[in-house]
């Protein structure tokens, strides 16, 4: 997977997301180190792909408080392959946390316009897999 | 499909934590620190698992249409962290 680092220093990346009908839509997400899920949501972007609800809970934020959202399960194409992931409905922004992150390699250079990386842990390159996805 | 409300996510909330005490935490082994529960909350039925999508996914399969809520076991049971406030 690769990316950009935007001009406001967030690591940036686009995304294949596959909902259960085969709909896929290409999104941009932001790389988030303070989020310890796979992935979060517009509702938006759930309902487009015709995501069916699975499960509720709870996030807290920073500041102590608490954040109540519906949760889904959605296929996000990452490291050569479709994984489904529990993806929470919130906010308006796509974030991809740690938990999607486990097993890989970040490498960002923190500089605008500067590389984003992320590769299986141990992979010696990172593979440019974005445009390749299984028919 | 709309968000829920956060009045009935509040009250699932609520039914879950009920369900967690009564009859996760007196289950729970030492290794089951910090792994996601499942609670089917109406039906007093739940699965953990270290990854949460699989404890939701073994649940729903055995529960098929359970109201189902996601949490951690452990001190916070909240079920993620999210330190990025512009995000919500």
């Amino acid at each position: 997977m690769t990316g950009t680092v935007t001009a406001g220093l967030e690591a940036a990346l686009k995304l294949s997301l596959r909902g259960p009908s085969g709909t896929v839509v290409e999104v941009d997400a932001i790389i988030d180190s303070g989020y310890t899920g796979s992935l979060t949501l517009p509702d938006v972007i759930a309902t487009a792909l015709g995501l069916t609800r699975r499960t509720g809970g709870r996030a807290v934020l920073a500041d102590g408080s608490a954040l109540l959202f519906d949760s889904y399960s959605v296929e996000v194409w990452w490291h050569r392959s479709w994984r489904k992931v529990a993806a929470s409905a919130f906010g308006t922004e796509i974030l991809v946390g740690m938990r999607l992150l486990e097993g890989s390699e970040v490498r960002i250079a923190v500089v605008a316009s500067g590389a984003v990386e992320i590769v299986p842990l141990g992979a010696p390159t990172a593979p440019h897999d974005n445009a390749v996805q299984p028919q | 499909m709309p968000a829920t409300p956060q009045a009935v996510l509040a009250e699932d909330e609520r039914r879950a934590v009920e369900v967690y005490e009564r009859l996760v935490r007196p289950a729970l082994r030492p290794d089951d620190e910090g792994k996601f529960v499942a609670i089917a909350f109406e039906l007093g039925d739940f699965e953990i698992d270290a990854d949460d999508h699989t404890a939701t996914e073994r649940l729903l399969a055995r529960r098929p249409g359970a109201r189902v809520w996601l949490m951690r076991t452990g001190r916070d049971t909240a079920a993620y962290r999210l330190r990025r406030a512009g995000a919500t």
